[in-house]
């Protein structure tokens, strides 16, 4: 039961959407590829938080295209439900 | 000494990007290992919390209280931990409690049926779903085996504003059901446009509980002491396909199903097992029995099941679905209740003393018999985040349901009889959003403890669901 308990604990203390790398592709849409750190610290960010704080805005504002901070965490949340299970076997 | 001027601004800029490039190429570096480390060693968290509030009525002509009303106040929490990044083996998980509020404090004073309290858990934490997708052919074969996404199906996201939420019409099966599955994906495999899906599912049901108990303070006669109960089985066949025709992005399920049920357990201490017979005499049964069945098999299911949806109809903003289905149910087994302690005598019944057994017929359905299920319904999207739903259903005596549960938990999709629902749906931000719904249900027939018994009766109900998905 311990083990247990710790083990939920480590999760949810340290939480992070595994899986986000496949977001990439998405995202170089969204933002543009040119810049592929910016990409990746904006991966990195959306990964661990839900929130659209200032250190996200300012990351995005270096995108090539103009994105809403909103909209980006409405696709990143479209691609989650699409990759959480819900088809048997896909 | 010009020249070498030049070439000396030349070097040094070149040195300056070489050191920018390292410093990019470092940082892309460090990038790349947080990201594989996130993806390698974390689990995908999600979940939900779903809370609705519901105002019921009922009006039952010869019930033993034919009219009441109350409200009912209850939660959903569900929480899911996905490993997903590997091309071969997936993992999904969810577990989740699903309880009335403060009831740990306040026995509930609320009439729940047999559907609604086995949809209504508890406090505590119950394996939703569990299982892997070994994938063979890589997208396209896969094998899967644990507790399947097997609730929740379509059409029940409509009316809660989400995406679909499980693999099965949500009419054929609702309920959390183990087992291992073969799942073709033909689109992946000859790389159609349309979506074409095959799968092969087996749920082996298992009854390993003795169905005798030790006596309890309660009665000391023991009709079923030392009877084993036995198992049994459902194999599905599902088909899925998908298209974006011109004139709607649809979706056809079609799935058929056999199921064999064997010798359920004992339930003990049940108390006023014959009180709807008595209400008509002005008596309360007041007895306590022991249910169980020497028989080894109970009944027999089979069922077709059709499933459409067509989405943005004609390109407008209104989505259209329906199931149709057809259940065949062979009952191959009695059910007797034991009085265990006599203090209402039932002479009619011959009912007089513990150790008394009477025959309760079959279970579910006293005798074999069919019937079919048509549900209908359609929703129009005013804007991204306000939509209108209207749902019918007419279910007939002898059809089988199996749709146990829903998120709002309404009896609606599991009525014998007909039924219309309204609901209305807005999202106060992306992840929370809130439904308005009524329903109303003309009952042919009630599930009382172990089959359904006619009555003719009216139930509606008011909710509002608020739930937010993270």
């Amino acid at each position: 039961m311990n083990k247990t308990l710790i083990l939920m604990l480590t999760l949810l203390i340290t939480p992070a959407y595994a899986g986000v790398i496949e977001f990439q592709k998405n995202l170089n849409h969204i933002c543009g590829k040119s810049n592929q750190l910016v990409n990746k610290k904006i991966l990195l960010k959306i990964s661990e938080s839900n929130d659209c704080d200032e250190s996200l805005i300012y990351l995005l504002g270096y995108c090539e295209k103009k994105i809403n901070c909103n909209i980006l965490f409405k696709e990143f949340s479209n691609f989650k439900k699409n990759k959480s299970s819900v088809l048997i076997g896909e | 000494m010009k020249k070498i001027i030049i070439l000396f601004i030349l070097i040094s800029s070149v040195n300056a990007e070489t050191i920018e490039e390292r410093i990019n190429k470092l940082e892309n570096d460090i990038l790349d290992l947080k990201l594989k480390n996130i993806d390698n060693n974390k689990l995908s968290i999600g979940g939900a919390f779903h809370n609705t509030y519901r105002q019921n009525y009922y009006d039952e002509k010869n019930a033993l209280i034919p009219k009441d009303s109350y409200s009912s106040i209850f939660s959903k929490f569900l929480i899911s931990f996905d490993k997903t990044n590997r091309k071969k083996v997936k993992f999904y998980s969810l577990i989740g409690a699903s309880y009335l509020w403060n009831n740990t404090f306040q026995t509930p004073t609320v009439v729940t049926d047999f559907l609604q309290e086995s949809d209504i858990r508890g406090s505590y934490f119950f394996v939703e779903k569990a299982y892997l997708d070994y994938f063979i052919l890589e997208k396209s074969l896969s094998f899967s085996l644990g507790r399947l996404p097997s609730q929740y199906g379509p059409p029940f996201h409509f009316s809660v504003n989400q995406d679909r939420l499980g693999t099965y019409p949500g009419m054929v099966y609702s309920v959390p059901l183990d087992g291992i599955a073969l799942t073709f994906n033909a689109k992946n495999y000859f790389k159609t446009i349309d979506r074409y899906v095959f799968r092969l599912i087996f749920s082996p049901l298992y009854n390993i509980t003795s169905g005798g108990a030790e006596p309890n303070t309660l009665g000391r006669e023991r009709n079923f002491q030392n009877i084993d109960t036995k198992e049994g089985k459902v194999i599905h066949f599902n088909f899925e396909y998908g298209s974006k025709f011109n004139f709607a992005e649809s979706l056809f399920i079609a799935q058929v199903f056999h199921g064999k049920f064997g010798r359920p357990k004992t339930i003990d201490n049940i108390r006023g097992l014959f009180n709807s017979s008595l209400a008509k005499l002005g008596g309360t049964d007041r007895n306590v029995y022991e249910i169980g069945s020497r028989s080894e098999e109970q009944a027999e299911v089979n069922a077709a099941n059709l499933y459409f949806e067509f989405n943005s109809l004609f390109r407008s903003k209104l989505d259209l679905y329906g199931n149709y289905r057809y259940t065949k149910f062979n009952s191959t087994g009695d059910m007797v209740a034991t009085l265990v302690e006599a203090n209402t005598p039932i002479s009619s019944l011959g009912l007089n003393s513990a150790g008394d057994t009477v025959s309760l017929g079959g279970f579910v359905y006293d005798e074999s018999t069919s019937g079919s299920s048509v549900l209908l319904g359609s929703r129009f999207r005013f804007s991204d985040s306000f939509n209108l739903g209207i749902e019918y259903i007419n279910n007939s005596f002898g059809y089988f349901p199996s749709a146990i549960r829903n998120i709002q938990s309404l009896e609606f999709y599991n009525i014998i009889g007909n039924g219309k629902h309204i609901y209305m749906n807005y999202k106060l931000e992306n992840n929370l959003n809130i439904t308005l719904g009524l329903n109303e249900n003309q009952i042919d027939a009630r599930f009382q403890t172990i089959s359904f018994i006619k009555v003719d009766g009216t139930y509606k109900n008011l909710y509002t669901h608020l739930s937010l998905l993270f």
